[in-house]
C-alpha cells in the first residue's frame, strides 16, 4: 500500500487510528498488537505471501537477539551475533542480489538461468533495522524486549517500506510509555500538518517535476543523442524529483507516526543546502548514513588506522551503500562517485587545516560551495537514475556539451540574447525533451523551496516533530502554531496534495 | 486556537473543499466526459478536451459504442468528420473520431485492439505511414485504459485547473474538438497556417543535409529525373503488428481501409528536391504484399493519397486555405473526399489509389505523371515554394 493512495489515506489510516485508540482504552499491549497487525496488512497489500517472510524474519531475529541478551558478556554471544548478521545478509543477498549475481556470472560465460526472484518491498530496511538490533543487543544497548513491541518496532508501517532505519533503543521506550496510547490533540494537529506537507511534496512537487525528468532519460535509454539543455533539464528535474520524493516520504513517515504518539528519528534535513559532500551525507537519508557509519565504517576501522585506511574505508562504505540501493552497477558507480567526492572533501579539509586557511568561507564562498556540492550531486544522480552505465555516460556526455547546445526555437526572439547566442554556435530548434519556460518555472520553484524555504522540522520545531529535535520557540514568523492562518495554509496544501493523488506513482525509495 | 479545533477544522475544511471541487468539476465537465450539463456562457464551449483526450476518448468509445471510426495521429484527428455519410453508410452507423494527437504506430495499434474489443466495429479508416509496423505489447496500455478511474475527472488538480479555464475561456467561443472527437487545431487561423507551412518547410530543409535553400532551383526538375527507383518490397521491414491487426479485422468482419495520408504538394516537391522520396515506395510495396496476403476479400484495402492535384496543391500564400492547416494536417473537407473514395461512393476518384502488390510501380508512375501535369498547368507553383521558404522580413 502506498502512503499516497486513496485506500491508505481514506480507509487504512482512519480505521487503524480508530482501532488503536479504542483498543488502547482497554489494553496497551493489545493496542500495540493491533498496530502491528495493521502493519502486516499494510505490507501484505502488495503481496500477502511476503508477510510470512517478514514474520519469519522478525521471529528469528527476536529469538537470536534474546539469546544474545541472555549470554551477554559470556562466550558464544559473539558467535550468535555473527550468525544473526550473516543470516540477515544471506536473506537480503538472495532476494535482492541473486539475479544480479547470476547475470554477472553469465557475462563471463556461466550460462546459468536467472532465478527471477521478486524483491520483497522494504527488505533492505527491515533487514538493516534488525541487524542494528542484534548489534545493539550484543553491546547491551537493547534492554526492553517484549515480543509484541519488537514486532511493532520492525513492522511499524510508517517506517517499514522506506525507512527511517530505526534503533531499538529509540522506539521501545516509546511503545512502553503510557502517553503513547492516550489520544492527544497536539499529536494529531502536528502529525496531520507534517503528513500533508509531505504528501504535497510527493504528489505535487516530486510527481510534477518528474514529468520533465522521464523523457530525457528515456531518450538516452533509446540510444538517441541529447543536446546539453535537454540533458541538464532532465538531470535537474530528476535531482528535484528524488529530493521532494524522499523528503515527502520522510515527512509523511514522521507525520503518520506522530498520529500514533510515536516520534521517529529525522531522516532528511535539506541536503541541497549542504556546503560540502560531508555535510550532504549528514542531511540525506540520515538514518542510513548513521547505520553505515556505526555498523560498517567503524567496524572496518573508521579513521583509527591511518589516513590511507580511512580513505579505503570511506570508499568501501560508499560502494556498499550504493549497492544497498539496488542490484545494478549504476548504483555502485553512484556510491563510488560519492566516495570519491568524500575523499576529495576530506583531503581538501586536511589541506586547509595544514595551511591554516580560514575555515569560514564567507557568504559568497558558501554559496559557491553549495552550488558545487549540488552540481556534483546532480552528476551522481544521473548514474542513480539511468538504466545502465552506458546510458548514464551518454547523459553526462550530453551535459558537458559533446552533442552541442540547442535552445527552444521560440527563444530565438529573446531581445538581443537569442541572436547573440546563435552567433556563438547555439542552435535554436525544437528541443528533444526540454519543456521550455514551463520546465524552467518548475525547476525554479523547486530550487527556491529547496534552498531558501525552511524545512518541515524547522517549521514545526516548537512541537518537537522528530527525535533529537529540541523544542525551540525562538523566533520566526513562519514557525507553526495552531492559528487560523496556519489552518488556512495547511488546508490549501492538503487540498492540492490530495487533488494531486490521481496519478498514483510509487515512491522512488520503495524499490530499495 | 486549540490543537483540537485546529485538527477538526483541518479535516472538516478539507472534506468540504474536496466535495466542492468534485461538484464544480462535475458541473463544468471540462473533458466532455459526462455530457449531461450544458450551460451557455458557463461550460458549453470545451477548450480543454485536448489534454485529457487519451483518457476520455477510450471511455467515451466504450460508452457510446460507435460502429464506424477513424484511427490515427493528429492528421486523422483533424482531417475526418465522422458524421460523413461515406463512413457511416449514409448515417446508418454511428461514427467517432478515435484518433489521437501524437499517436504513432505503437499507440494506434493498441487503440485498434481496444476498439475492436470495446465496440462492434463495422468500418474503420486507419492511418498508416510507410514504415515498419512491428507487433507491440498492448497489455500495459490496455490495462491503463481499463483501470482508469473517473475520480481523476472529479478530483485532480488538472480537472480543477481545466474547469476554471473552461469557465474563463467561454468568450472564445470554440471548443478544441467537436462532439465526435474531431480536433479543430488551427482551423480558420490563416496567419498561423502560413506560419506553420514556413516553420515545417524550413525545418525540413535544415534537417536534410543535402537540401539547403541555395539548392532550390528556379524551375522544377523534370519528373523523368525521378523515374528510376527501386520499388521491390523492402526486405526485412517488420510488419508483424500490421499482420496481426489485419487478422483481427478479418476475424471480426470489419471493413478496414488502411490509408497513407496525402501531403501538401509543396512538401511533396521538397521531398524530390531534397532527394528523400525513394524509400517510401519500397515500403509501400512491402505493406501491400502483407495486406494482399491477409485480406481475402475486398473488406481490407490499402489506399494511397499522394499526388499533385488542385486539393493537395491548394495555394497557401495570400489565400485562406480550405483543405490544409499545415503541409501534413488536412481539413475534413479533403478527408470527406478521401472517405468517399475509400468507402465506395467515388471509387478510384481523382485523389487516391487503391494499392495492390501488382500496381505499386504503376501508382508511382501515376504520381510522377500527376506532378508533370500539375506543374505544367501551375507555373506559379515554384514561385510559391520559394516565397514560403524565404526568410521572414
Amino acid at each position: 500500500m502506498l502512503f499516497n493512495s486513496y485506500p491508505f489515506l481514506f480507509a487504512f489510516l482512519p480505521i487503524t487510528l480508530l482501532g488503536f485508540y479504542l483498543i488502547a482504552r482497554a489494553s496497551h499491549t493489545l493496542a500495540a498488537a493491533w498496530l502491528a497487525a495493521a502493519s502486516f496488512v499494510f505490507y501484505g497489500w502488495w503481496n500477502p505471501w511476503y508477510v510470512i517472510l517478514l514474520m519469519i524474519s522478525i521471529a528469528c531475529n527476536f529469538a537470536v537477539g534474546l539469546a544474545i541478551l541472555r549470554r551477554q558478556g559470556q562466550r558464544g554471544s559473539g558467535r550468535l551475533l555473527a550468525f544473526g548478521v550473516t543470516a540477515n545478509l544471506l536473506l537480503l543477498g538472495y532476494y535482492k542480489y541473486a539475479d544480479f549475481f547470476v547475470s554477472n556470472l553469465n557475462t563471463v560465460g556461466a550460462g546459468i538461468a536467472l532465478p527471477h526472484v521478486i524483491l520483497p518491498l522494504g527488505i533492505s530496511f527491515f533487514t538493516f533495522t534488525q541487524i542494528a538490533f542484534l548489534a545493539d543487543a550484543y553491546e547491551g544497548k537493547a534492554a526492553e524486549y517484549r515480543f509484541t513491541h519488537y514486532c511493532l518496532f520492525v513492522s511499524y508501517f510508517p517506517h517499514l517500506i522506506a525507512g527511517p532505519i530505526l534503533h531499538h533503543k529509540e522506539m521501545m521506550p516509546q511503545f512502553a510509555q503510557r502517553e503513547t496510547y492516550q489520544l492527544n490533540w497536539e499529536n494529531f494537529a502536528v502529525g496531520l500538518t507534517i503528513l500533508f506537507i509531505g504528501l504535497f511534496k510527493k504528489t505535487f512537487l516530486a510527481d510534477g517535476v518528474a514529468f520533465y525528468a522521464r523523457p530525457a532519460f528515456e531518450w538516452v535509454g533509446q540510444g538517441l543523442p541529447l543536446t546539453a539543455v535537454d540533458a541538464w533539464g532532465g538531470a535537474l528535474a530528476y535531482a528535484f524529483q528524488i529530493y521532494f520524493d524522499f523528503s515527502g516520504y520522510s515527512d509523511m513517515a514522521i507525520g503518520l507516526s506522530r498520529l500514533f504518539g510515536v516520534r521517529l528519528p529525522l531522516n532528511f534535513d535539506s541536503p541541497y543546502k549542504a556546503a560540502s559532500i560531508i555535510d550532504f551525507w549528514r542531511r540525506w537519508h540520515m538514518t542510513l548514513s548513521r547505520f553505515l557509519r556505526d555498523y560498517l565504517y567503524f567496524t572496518l576501522g573508521g579513521n583509527r588506522k591511518g589516513v590511507v585506511r580511512r580513505y579505503i574505508n570511506v570508499m568501501i562504505t560508499m560502494l556498499l551503500g550504493g549497492l544497498w540501493h539496488g542490484a545494478n552497477w549504476t548504483f555502485v558507480v553512484w556510491g563510488g562517485l560519492h566516495g570519491l567526492y568524500l575523499l576529495i572533501n576530506h583531503a581538501w579539509r586536511s589541506l586547509r587545516q595544514r595551511y591554516g586557511w580560514p575555515i569560514d568561507p564567507g557568504r559568497t564562498g558558501k554559496a559557491a560551495a553549495v552550488l558545487l556540492t549540488f552540481t556534483a550531486t546532480v552528476v551522481a544522480w544521473v548514474f542513480f537514475r539511468a538504466d545502465s552505465i552506458n546510458h548514464a555516460g551518454a547523459m553526462v556526455q550530453a551535459m558537458v556539451g559533446m552533442n552541442g547546445v540547442t535552445l527552444p526555437y521560440k527563444w530565438f526572439n529573446w531581445w538581443f540574447v537569442g541572436p547573440w547566442l546563435a552567433r556563438c554556435g547555439v542552435h535554436f530548434e525544437n528541443t528533444q525533451t526540454f519543456g521550455g519556460f514551463t520546465q524552467l518555472k518548475w525547476l525554479a520553484i523547486c530550487a527556491l523551496i529547496a534552498w531558501l524555504a525552511p524545512n518541515t522540522q524547522q517549521i514545526l520545531r516548537a512541537f518537537r516533530p522528530a527525535l533529537g529535535i529540541e523544542p525551540d520557540n525562538v523566533g520566526h514568523w513562519w514557525l507553526w502554531r495552531p492559528t487560523r492562518l496556519w489552518l488556512t495554509a495547511c488546508v490549501i496544501v492538503a487540498l492540492f496534495a490530495v487533488l494531486s493523488l490521481t496519478e498514483v506513482s510509487e515512491f522512488i525509495y520503495f524499490q530499495f | 486556537m486549540s490543537t483540537r479545533t485546529y485538527t477538526l477544522g483541518l479535516l472538516v475544511s478539507l472534506a468540504l473543499l474536496l466535495a466542492l471541487v468534485a461538484g464544480f468539476n462535475r458541473v463544468i465537465d471540462p473533458f466532455w466526459y459526462y455530457r449531461d450539463i450544458q450551460i451557455p456562457g458557463l461550460n458549453a464551449v470545451k477548450p480543454r478536451f485536448a489534454p485529457y483526450e487519451r483518457h476520455v476518448k477510450p471511455q467515451l468509445l466504450a460508452r457510446i459504442h460507435p460502429q464506424a471510426i477513424v484511427i490515427g495521429s493528429s492528421l486523422t484527428e483533424i482531417g475526418f468528420d465522422t458524421n460523413d455519410p461515406a463512413l457511416t453508410e449514409g448515417g446508418k452507423l454511428s461514427g467517432y473520431n478515435f484518433a489521437f494527437a501524437g499517436a504513432g504506430w505503437d499507440l494506434t495499434q493498441c487503440y485498434f485492439q481496444y476498439a475492436a474489443q470495446a465496440t462492434d466495429l463495422k468500418r474503420v479508416a486507419f492511418e498508416i505511414q510507410p514504415q515498419a509496423m512491428p507487433g507491440v505489447d498492448c497489455t500495459h496500455r490496455l490495462a491503463e485504459i481499463e483501470n482508469f478511474s473517473q475520480v481523476k475527472f472529479l478530483l485532480s488538480v488538472t480537472a480543477l485547473n481545466d474547469s476554471l479555464r473552461t469557465v474563463f475561456e467561454q468568450h472564445r467561443g470554440r471548443s478544441s474538438h467537436t462532439r465526435e472527437g474531431r480536433f479543430l487545431y488551427a482551423r480558420g487561423d490563416f496567419a498561423y497556417v502560413l506560419a506553420r507551412f514556413r516553420e515545417i518547410f524550413l525545418g525540413r530543409v535544415r534537417s536534410t543535409p543535402q537540401c539547403t535553400l541555395a539548392h532550390i532551383p528556379d524551375h522544377p526538375p523534370p519528373s523523368a529525373q525521378f523515374l528510376s527507383i527501386d520499388i521491390t518490397p523492402r526486405p526485412g521491414l517488420d510488419l508483424t503488428g500490421l499482420r496481426s491487426m489485419l487478422q483481427t479485422a478479418r476475424a471480426r468482419g470489419i471493413k478496414l481501409r488502411l490509408f497513407l495520408p496525402p501531403e501538401h504538394a509543396l512538401l511533396l516537391e521538397l521531398h524530390f528536391l531534397c532527394g528523400t522520396y525513394a524509400q517510401r515506395w519500397a515500403d509501400i510495396a512491402a505493406i501491400a504484399r502483407v495486406v494482399a496476403e491477409e485480406a481475402h476479400d475486398g473488406d481490407i484495402q490499402l489506399w494511397d493519397f499522394y499526388g499533385y492535384n488542385d486539393w493537395t496543391g491548394e495555394s497557401v500564400v495570400g489565400h485562406e486555405t480550405v483543405y490544409w492547416q499545415d503541409p501534413y494536417h488536412l481539413n475534413y473537407e479533403l478527408g470527406s473526399l478521401m472517405l468517399a473514395e475509400m468507402f465506395g461512393d467515388r471509387p478510384e476518384g481523382p485523389l487516391g489509389h487503391r494499392i495492390t502488390p501488382t500496381n505499386v510501380a504503376e501508382a508511382y508512375h501515376e504520381f510522377l505523371a500527376s506532378r508533370t501535369r500539375y506543374l505544367a498547368t501551375h507555373p506559379r507553383f515554384y514561385k510559391e515554394l520559394r516565397t514560403t521558404l524565404a526568410p521572414r522580413p
